[in-house]
């Protein structure tokens, strides 16, 4: 393990970053919300998450300051979000994803997204002001099981000493995550399930948790 | 722009896309007291701004807007001459 380092992420990882995005976001399924509600095909909505992520906004799952990632030998390997909600000017980072959404995709897929609210509703889980917010968990198939993700979310944590409280999101039926969070000290305090029929067309799952961790700060 | 010709505009601009006056435009007031402003509709009200005063909002501006206090003074910044 020495000869792994976490470091903060750069806009050299941003590809990295994008796969992470993508495949935490599918969730072991065929399903990207971010091309579905859209009607993109994924590699237009990889290109968009890229234009985000280099617009450098702080304070929400698509800014660059937000990960942490495991580098070996000059490879980024792993990756995880982290950032302390309401931290950039009391700014929700919820909005800030819509504004960066709103700013970077095409009007006629942003209206797209319009129509099809309905489906997420049941699932969108407000994010508590002051907590540390961890989404995104994701390492490179061929390092898994090596604890670098748990690595990563302990490093998260600890980047905010202040906070009392860490909140992570995923999806009902993904007990490898949810595995993971419960061994790293997380218990579910909240569970959504969308009573719309088209959601499982459009997103992994039906269904989410919220977990949280108390910190010993 | 004078303040008082904002405020009725921005206050259509909103109820336009929530459907509904449940709100006071006071300049405390946060995306979080109002039903319904969310990050979906978030989007909607930031166009309807843009389309009812014709003009464009930069990525840097919107991240800054704390309170409607702050949506007002970016939208007045929008037609001052200094």
């Amino acid at each position: 393990m020495t000869d792994h380092t976490i470091r903060p992420a750069t806009t050299a990882d941003v590809d990295f970053l994008a796969e992470a995005i993508i495949a935490a976001e599918k969730s072991n399924s065929p399903r990207l919300g971010t091309a579905t509600l859209f009607g993109l095909t994924e590699d237009a909505a990889r290109a968009l998450i890229v234009a985000m992520l280099l617009e450098e906004v702080d304070g929400c799952e698509y800014s660059i300051s937000s990960f942490l990632v495991v580098e070996k030998e000059g490879r980024t390997l792993a990756a995880v979000a982290g950032w302390l909600e309401g931290a950039e000017d009391d700014m929700p980072s919820g909005l800030l994803k819509a504004n960066l959404i709103g700013f970077t995709f095409p009007p006629e897929n942003v209206a797209l997204l319009r129509t099809r609210g309905a489906v997420i509703s049941g699932i969108q889980i407000d994010r508590e002001m002051g907590s540390v917010q961890i989404e995104y968990v994701y390492a490179d198939p061929a390092q898994r099981g090596r604890g670098l993700a748990g690595r990563l979310i302990k490093a998260q944590i600890a980047r905010f000493p202040e906070a009392r409280k860490v909140q992570v999101q995923a999806f009902s039926d993904n007990q490898v995550a949810i595995g993971l969070y419960e061994r790293l000290g997380f218990r579910i305090v909240h569970t959504f399930t969308s009573t719309n029929p088209d959601t499982i067309l459009y997103m992994p799952f039906n269904g989410k948790v919220l977990m949280e961790h108390v910190t010993d700060n | 722009m004078e303040r008082e010709e904002l405020i009725p505009r921005i206050q259509r601009a909103i109820s336009g896309v929530l459907g509904h006056t449940n709100f006071e435009m006071r300049n405390d007031l946060t995306a979080a007291d109002v039903e319904g402003w969310d990050s979906l509709t978030h989007m909607s009200i930031i166009t309807g701004l843009e389309k009812e005063f014709n003009v464009k909002f930069k990525l840097k501006e919107i991240n800054k807007l704390k309170n409607m206090g702050s949506l007002i003074e970016l939208i007045q910044s929008k037609f001052s001459v200094a």
